[in-house]
């Protein structure tokens, strides 16, 4: 017993284990003739058709019986008459899958498929060829193939219920219960009483071990047929689930009193009596059940295990053999051969059969175990202990991972800007560049007769600068230590802090996202996260404009590995205009119009547009596999064959082709230069100085000729042209920029669109500023420093409004209504903390870039998934920051851009489709969003900010106060105060939530003084 | 004004808000209310029977071959067969029964053509006549009848946008107060507009009074344009939340049956919001139906039958309810889509894009209905006879609409722009 115990305890122990899920997994298909739909009610049809159908009937009604041979010589009759009767040929088919000759009715079933053509009315009969040879499959074990042949009819008709059946029957076969519980839903809707399909469902939750669903399923199928031995048979299976042996004892008999040889249902019984210990009552059904089906490959193999339980490993060993050959692919059998083998101490053929076995399935934990045994008695001990430590593996318990998924739920990985702080050794310099900035705007209000307008009060340039620097209001906390602060150099200070803060990158981001178009989906393949997010961290740490902007012109390769390529994916396949634009955001010039005729307002001929663009005509944002540079061998035609070769389902091939395809693109999308590509004028090129066809040599617009050197590409020539202190108008565009968001109006408007006759409105100024921007090298946040230090900028708005046309000679900055941004951030800021950020595009960008030229194509299609899979959990990590569908971030963290009905679109954010299309206009769904939006009516709940911080003032007085100062940012004048006390006094708590609601409806709310 | 509060007592609420929006928050500078009174006059003698537009986008493009371009017999034809229509002879497809029903009110033209197979140029292209440049943002059809009629409605937008990409060109170039109302779920309606259960119109009322309180310094300092437009927008909106008119935007007006018979889907409760929003005085409403670029399993699963039966049920429904309404003869619906699918069935059961050659529908609006227009060849590939590019087809719709084809209208960069490119009217369908 010791020994003998030794050797068995596994595969017992595996046995029990085993029983139970054969009793789910291995079924026989039992409706394969039965579920054929009705033929609809055709046109009359000869009389010759008539009698082949009649002899068809026939014939299928003797296989129905089991009298096979009958039925084949029945559907000769009719192939005699008509040898292209293809329900003849199916008929045939069928008669082999009954006597168990599953080759031969393979055979058939092609022949149908070969003879028929897909006229309408043939497809009835292709349908039941695929169908029908879906089942041969599944009895030689290919569940697979089955499935895709089960597919393929579906191909040939959609409503074709057994199809639906036959490949929810392989699927539970193949364990995947899901799927199979989905197949056999779509043979349920295509016919609600089918008793087969309530049947094959039923087993299939016992295999999700939904025993309640699957006794449920199995009663619906007894209640539509009390006749089908099968549904009892599967209603024992669900009953085993649940742990009630005796009732599903009492199911298998029953099925055994509607179906007495029914191979399956004594099967299961010998199963039941295995698990109850009673061997020689499994070995009466196990004969019993051989005699019935000596071609199920499911009896023999539990008659192994009954003799392996038994120790006799010799006929176990033969048991096995014959059930490998009738399921060839069946990784239980040649494991458990494994053990008997064991157990006949053949530790290399052991060994064989379990390798053979994982092969089949990586997952079986019981073939590790039993080839460590092989291994062990082989004294190969390394080998054996690897086999243990994945058993050990496959059988522990999976909570631990589970735990740590949970808290990954919990804390969602941001994606956060460091930023660089202004260096306080710069303060004096810089306060001195400001005052000369107020000399030379002063010298000029004498020159055009304009009078400055006052300083601003602490409360206007508190907002203001808010809102500029940081793009939102300032809280309470903020308003109230900045106002009752004595110190005489606040504002210089608070300048410092806010430039210093990730305030300022979240802000900016904004303004050049609206410039550069940003949009997460670049163009139709490359999502632009990388490139956000180093668009934002360049701005945080204040990178020099010339560094950043040549950076982006330069950038080669994919955007994860070199994120600026994003501003060449932007305007992927579209050089032209990208060049366009190139020359409007940076250098403020708009030759546009010249891309397809010299330009009617400038100076710009269309060859000169055409001498420029070809700097970056031959920068691609694509490769191709065939492109040496990068690969050895065409890595989409190796991945292309392997895909093929992935053991997958027809469908899910065909599903997966596509996102195969395109992530392999996604790796292509590299930036990239091909020096042989030459732009030539267009066709209809219509002037003197070229002929249309002709090539065009790349030569700069303006300023000093950017000579490409050796060993450069034209590309990056150009990049050094560009972002050079000597070109005219490079440090220009970008201090004008930036003038005009501090005051509202640029010294040259518009600022992208200026001519050789283009004068500044105080040129002076202009010049200083200029050379400011180049003095201190590109840092775009000192210079803002210094604008924001100016007493210009910290003057009183005007009052006046400035016309179109109207030279405007700065008496103080122009009132600006906020930018959408700005409106949506304050409204934040009133509401709730500001603590959601963004994921960090490498969690997706990590599982999604692949090495193409080493990578294996299922890891690719398992990369895509994740890559989704990381998409679906950002949905989750928003839930807690999403208040009535909305969620509660940052503009400068939502999707961009986001949808037209969206509050920032609302408010005028671009679609980012064109430069600058941002909008401050007002319209009547604006009044709508904030009279009755969701974040107007968070503002009035418990908990908002603005409420936690009312709640907790003592006095009326106190609390409206405070709201003054959180909305506005200033004290209420007396008449503000007594109105809104009273409206207080008259309604209680509700009067608060009047104020508020009326004061974030102002005008002074939405414009910036 | 406090003191008027107990009289108003009997009034109704819409009564006292509009009471208020006058009387509130300053004096209108703009004459925007009167817009539509003050709107040019635009002289249209050739077509023009239309004052109304409904435009359905199938966004992904539409398959001809399966929808009103069948080719019984062909190998490309696939599995969809040909239904009759209520116009003796001629067929379209069976996923279409309840469109075959109303096919004497429809226009379908079969030789549609574009050069280009991606989807965001189709679509700009479709919108507007012009191929997308980096530069400039051209106008959809909307903003362009505005532009020509002036705005119909005081409390109304002319133009509704049902489902629409974030990209959709909108008012173009145009001011942008010509921008298209979005709507992004016919079911929820226009947003914001419900306020909440606690406030009367009263407390509104008083809160409204608050605003113009609290506003009065500001807006007395600042008399510039930008700021006193405003007082428009404030009246418009409070105007608009009191006025009846905001429940053509409220789909639960209508019974259940009148729903289901839509389908409810987005698409079908959008067209049958169309349907309301023109009734109330809308002047065009844009309905954007996605789903339809096929690449595998066409037939299988019924990814095409589902998609073709939920354009049957809305569209179909659409045409019923507007001419037994008797508002189809000033409707024109238009049907139409960025390219068609290949006739040749790929690999993957499906159909890829195919620009050569494609379907769209008209109806209503003065269209000669019950016809075919215009050909594809025996294979469904290219365009066989009478050719129709995108251009052409706006100019159709331009001319139902009675708008002028050969105005110059400049940008604000001081481009020229017609409103149907330089496209010529089918004159056979008008």
């Amino acid at each position: 017993m010791t020994v003998r115990g030794r050797i068995v305890c596994a595969p017992a122990l595996t046995l029990l284990v085993a029983l139970a899920l054969l009793l789910v997994v291995d079924i026989q298909p039992v409706f394969a003739w039965q579920a054929t739909p009705p033929a609809k009610v055709e046109p009359p049809k000869d009389p010759k058709t008539i009698q082949l159908e009649g002899i068809v009937t026939q014939a299928k009604q003797l296989i129905r019986e089991g009298k096979y041979d009958a039925g084949i010589q029945e559907a000769d009759k009719a192939l005699a008459i008509d040898a292209k009767f293809a329900a003849a040929q199916v008929a045939r088919g069928m008669a082999f899958n009954g006597k168990g000759e599953y080759d031969t009715a393979m055979k058939e079933f092609d022949l149908v498929t070969a003879i028929t053509g897909r006229e309408p009315e043939k497809l009835q009969n292709r349908a039941d060829a695929y169908a029908h040879r879906s089942h041969s499959l599944y009895q030689k074990g290919q569940y697979l193939d089955a499935i895709d042949n089960a597919y393929f009819a579906t191909l040939e008709k959609f409503d074709h219920p057994l199809a639906h059946i036959n490949r929810a029957v392989a699927y539970v076969a193949r364990q995947d219960f899901d799927r199979a519980i989905n197949s056999a839903n779509r043979a349920i809707n295509i016919d609600e009483n089918s008793a087969e399909a309530y049947s094959i469902r039923s087993l299939a939750y016992a295999g999700k071990k939904n025993a309640d669903q699957a006794i449920k399923d199995a009663d619906k199928a007894i209640a539509l047929n009390s006749k089908l031995a099968e549904s009892f048979q599967r209603r024992a299976v669900a009953f085993v689930v649940k742990g009630d042996a005796a009732k599903a004892k009492q199911d298998l008999d029953q099925a055994l009193v509607l179906k007495p040889n029914h191979a399956d249902a004594l099967c299961d019984r010998a199963l039941l009596y295995g698990m109850a210990g009673d061997l020689p009552k499994a070995m009466i059904d196990l004969d019993a059940a051989l005699k019935a089906n000596p071609h199920s490959g499911r009896v023999h193999y539990v008659r192994g295990l009954a003799e392996l339980e038994q120790s006799n490993f010799d006929k176990a060993v033969a048991s096995f053999d014959e059930a490998i050959r009738l399921q060839e692919k069946n990784a239980l059998a040649y494991s458990s051969r494994g053990y008997a083998r064991n157990g006949r101490k053949e530790y290399d053929k052991a060994r064989e059969d379990f390798t053979k076995a994982i092969e089949l399935d990586s997952k079986l934990a019981s073939a590790y175990s039993g080839r460590n045994t092989a291994l062990k008695n082989l004294g190969l001990t390394k080998e054996a202990s690897a086999d243990n430590a994945k058993y050990k593996e496959l059988t522990a318990p999976p909570k631990k991972a589970e735990k740590k998924d949970n808290k990954k739920e919990e804390e969602a990985p941001a994606f956060v800007v460091k930023s660089k702080a202004v260096a306080p050794e710069k303060r004096a310099t810089m306060l001195k560049s400001a005052k000369e900035i107020d000399r030379l705007i002063a010298a000029n209000y004498e020159k055009v007769a304009v009078k400055p307008n006052a300083r601003t009060t602490d409360e206007q340039f508190l907002r203001r600068i808010y809102l500029d620097v940081t793009g939102t209001i300032p809280t309470y906390n903020q308003t109230r230590k900045f106002l009752t602060s004595s110190d005489p150099n606040k504002r210089t200070l608070l300048i410092d802090e806010l430039l210093s803060s990730d305030g300022y990158a979240s802000h900016s981001f904004n303004y050049w996202a609206d410039i550069l178009r940003y949009t997460d989906n670049l163009n139709g393949t490359v999502r632009g996260e990388p490139y956000r997010q180093w668009i934002k961290q360049s701005l945080a740490e204040s990178k020099p404009w010339d560094k950043m902007v040549h950076e982006m012109m330069t950038a080669e390769g994919l955007i994860w590995k070199n994120p600026a390529t994003g501003y060449m994916q932007r305007d992927a396949s579209m050089p032209l205009d990208n060049m366009n634009n190139t020359v409007r955001i940076f250098l403020g010039t708009r030759i546009g119009c010249a891309q397809c005729h010299d330009h009617p307002f400038d100076r710009w001929t269309q060859k000169e547009f055409y001498q420029m663009a070809a700097f970056t005509y031959g920068t691609l944002t694509s490769t191709n596999g065939g492109d040496k540079r990068y690969w050895e061998s065409n890595p989409d035609d190796r991945l292309q064959t392997e895909y093929a070769m992935i053991e997958q389902e027809e469908e899910d091939r065909r599903n997966n082709n596509y996102r195969f395809d395109r992530l392999i693109s996604i790796n292509m999308m590299m930036v990239n230069d091909q020096v042989d590509r030459k732009i030539t004028l267009p066709k209809d090129y219509q002037y003197d100085n070229a002929k249309a066809g002709d090539v065009v040599e790349p030569k700069s617009l303006f300023g000093a000729s950017a000579e490409i050197k050796k060993g450069e590409t034209p590309r990056q020539a150009f990049a050094r042209w560009l972002t050079a202190k000597e070109n005219p108008r490079f440090a220009l565009t970008i201090a004008n920029r930036l003038w005009k968001q501090a005051f509202g109006i640029g010294q040259i408007e518009p600022v992208d669109d200026m001519m050789d006759t283009t004068v500044a409105e105080n040129p002076e100024l202009m010049v200083f500023l200029e050379a400011e921007m180049k003095r201190l090298n590109f840092d775009m946040k000192e210079y803002l420093r210094v604008i924001y230090n100016t007493e210009t900028y910290q003057r009183q708005v005007s009052v006046e409004e400035v016309n179109p046309g109207e030279t405007y000679h700065f008496s103080g900055p122009v009132l600006r209504r906020m930018t959408a941004e700005q409106v949506w951030d304050s409204f934040l800021t009133l509401a709730v903390p500001d603590d959601y950020r963004e994921m960090p595009a490498t969690l997706r960008t990590d599982v999604i870039g692949v090495d193409l030229t080493s990578v294996k194509a299922p890891d690719l299609l398992a990369a895509d998934s994740m890559g989704n899979q990381v998409d679906g959990s950002v949905g989750k990590w928003q839930q807690k920051h999403i208040y009535k569908g909305v969620l509660l971030a940052r503009a400068s963290e939502l999707p961009s851009p986001v949808p037209a009905s969206h509050f920032l679109r609302m408010f005028g954010q671009s679609d980012r489709e064109l430069i600058s299309a941002s909008s401050t206009m007002g319209s009547v769904p604006q009044v709508l969003f904030m009279f009755n939006g969701p974040i107007s009516h968070m503002l009035l709940e418990s908990n908002s900010t603005i409420y936690n911080t009312v709640m907790k003032k003592k006095s009326i007085n106190d609390g409206i106060r405070s709201i003054f100062l959180t909305i506005l940012n200033r004290e209420p004048d007396t008449e503000e105060l007594a109105l809104a006390v009273k409206e207080v006094n008259d309604n209680g708590a509700p009067g608060y939530g009047n104020v508020i609601w009326s004061l974030v409806n102002t005008r002074e709310f939405l414009f910036i003084q | 004004m406090r003191d008027l509060l107990p009289k108003l007592d009997g009034l109704s609420r819409r009564r006292f808000v509009e009471y208020a929006a006058k009387s509130a928050l300053g004096v209108s500078l703009l004459p925007n209310l009167d817009r539509a009174v003050g709107a040019a006059q635009v002289a249209n003698s050739a077509g023009g029977k239309a004052k109304r537009l409904i435009y359905l986008f199938m966004n992904g493009g539409m398959t001809h071959l399966d929808t009103f371009d069948l080719k019984p017999g062909h190998e490309n034809q696939g599995e969809t067969k040909g239904i009759a229509t209520n116009v003796a002879g001629l067929q379209i497809s069976q996923f279409l029964p309840t469109l075959a029903t109303q096919f004497d009110k429809i226009a379908a033209i079969r030789s549609m053509y574009t050069l280009t197979g991606d989807h965001e140029d189709g679509e700009y292209l479709m919108r507007t006549s012009y191929e997308e440049i980096a530069t400039e943002r051209h106008p959809s059809i909307g903003p362009w009848i505005q532009h020509f009629k002036g705005r119909q409605s005081k409390s109304l937008p002319d133009t509704v946008l049902i489902s629409a990409p974030a990209r959709h060109p909108g008012a173009g170039f145009f001011d942008p107060t010509f921008s298209p109302l979005p709507i992004g779920d016919p079911n929820r309606g226009l947003e914001n507009t419900t306020t909440p259960a606690y406030l009367t119109a009263e407390s509104f009322g008083k809160r409204v009074e608050l605003i113009d309180a609290f506003d009065k310094k500001f807006r007395d300092r600042f008399k510039q344009r930008r700021v006193q437009t405003y007082t428009d927008f404030y009246t418009e909106a409070t105007t608009l939340l009191s006025s009846g008119e905001l429940k053509a935007f409220d789909l639960k007006e209508e019974k259940d049956a009148d729903r289901d018979r839509y389908g409810r889907d987005p698409f079908g409760q959008g067209c049958l919001l169309a349907r309301r929003l023109i009734e109330n005085n809308v002047r065009c409403v844009e309905v954007t139906c996605g789903g339809w670029d096929m690449h595998a399993n066409i037939y299988n699963g019924g990814t095409l039958p589902a998609r073709a039966g939920i354009l049957d049920k809305a569209v179909g429904n659409l045409l019923k309810d507007l001419d037994e309404k008797g508002l189809l003869d000033e409707t024109l619906v238009v049907l139409t889509t960025e390219f068609g699918r290949s006739p040749v069935i790929n690999y993957n059961a499906g159909r890829d894009h195919h620009p050569a050659v494609f379907s769209s529908m008209l109806a209503g609006g003065g269209i000669k209905g019950g016809q075919f227009y215009g050909t594809s060849d025996a294979a469904g590939h290219a365009v066989d006879q009478d050719g129709v590019a995108p251009a052409n087809f706006n100019a159709t719709i331009a001319t139902a609409l009675g708008l002028p084809l050969a105005e110059i209208v400049h940008s604000p960069t001081g481009r020229p722009f017609k409103v149907a490119h330089d496209g010529t009217p089918i004159s056979k369908l008008l």
